[in-house]
């Protein structure tokens, strides 16, 4: 079923009206928490440090791995020292322990990455994701 | 003065303006509160996790950093918003995996990830949890046994069969 974007399907969730879902831990993990949802399976690599008892899916289906990630953009040709300014400055904030603290609490990662870094791992996204999307098939309405 | 050494002093003169220009532009950044535009709802994982991310900004650069939720069409109407602002570093968009999996999922979509925009720093990556109702008769055990042959059409096991079917897309 699609939802405009993943709280009112995790309310839809929580009321009984879907049966399950996949979402960003983020969204679910408070839930999950509170008892309110039931979590089976991660997608990460790894076992979640917050969830150690809940499996990976990778666990049954070796190799794997799934997930989302954020990142801050510009709009094309922004100045460069403003770019390389605001690089170290979000660096610095996904490193404050507070930060870190509540990421890690909700199950996210923070990552580093130069400008450079981050835009060829958004190239490989892309790549990647069309292979997934024509491969489901899957088509928007 | 010879005229082509004028026309060289100038150019040079030029040059070092425009350079300084643009250090004096760096330098002042932010003169002005920075919107990060949020293309999904308030309490979705862009949200919290930008949330988190910009009062460091803010403390940082002694400026106002905002989110502006623009949701709508599976993140494409901030992000196309978010595409047509000016270049100046006064709008920045929150932006991650949805945007690049539009770029393939939607035919016409109103701005091009790669083309559109420069990647300033990534935030976080954050797996996905397989969640059900706790009414439902299923544990993790269940999900995690390493039986692979869907016999019955049980719920369980369209769940499990469900799960296969993602999991073959992600060998790609």
């Amino acid at each position: 079923m699609p939802y405009k974007g993943t709280p009112p399907a995790v309310t839809d969730l929580v009321a009984g009206n879907v049966t399950f879902m996949f979402a960003n831990s983020l969204s679910v993990l408070p839930q999950v928490q509170s008892g309110r949802l039931r979590a089976l399976a991660v997608t990460s690599a790894k076992r979640s440090p917050v969830t150690p008892n809940l499996p990976t899916v990778a666990e049954t289906y070796p190799g794997f791995e799934s997930g989302t990630w954020f990142a801050l953009f510009a709009p094309a040709g922004a100045p460069r020292d403003v770019i390389g300014r605001l690089n170290a400055a979000v660096l610095k904030a996904v490193q404050m322990p507070d930060v870190r603290e509540k990421f890690m609490a909700q199950g996210a990662e923070t990552m580093s990455g130069t400008p450079e870094q981050v835009a060829a791992y958004v190239r490989a996204e892309v790549a990647k994701w069309a292979k997934v999307v024509k491969a489901s098939g899957a088509k928007v309405e | 003065m010879h005229p082509l050494i004028r026309s060289i002093t100038t150019g040079v003169c030029a040059i070092l303006v425009t350079a300084c220009v643009g250090t004096a532009f760096a330098q002042s950044y932010p003169a002005k509160t920075v919107r990060v535009i949020v293309p999904f709802p308030p309490g979705a994982g862009v949200d919290i996790t930008t949330r988190l991310v910009i009062p460091k900004l803010a403390d940082a650069f002694g400026q106002q950093f905002i989110a502006d939720n623009r949701p709508g069409a599976a993140g494409n109407i901030g992000a196309e918003i978010a595409a047509r602002a000016p270049n100046d570093g006064y709008t920045l968009l929150a932006g991650g995996a949805p945007q690049a999996i539009s770029q393939t999922l939607y035919p016409k979509l109103g701005y091009n990830l790669l083309k559109d925009f420069d990647p300033i720093a990534f935030m976080a990556s954050v797996p996905f949890m397989l969640v059900v109702h706790p009414s439902l008769p299923v544990k993790p055990s269940r999900i995690s046994s390493r039986s692979r042959e869907p016999s019955e059409a049980s719920s369980p096991m369209r769940r499990r069969a469900a799960a296969a079917r993602l999991i073959s897309l992600r060998r790609y």
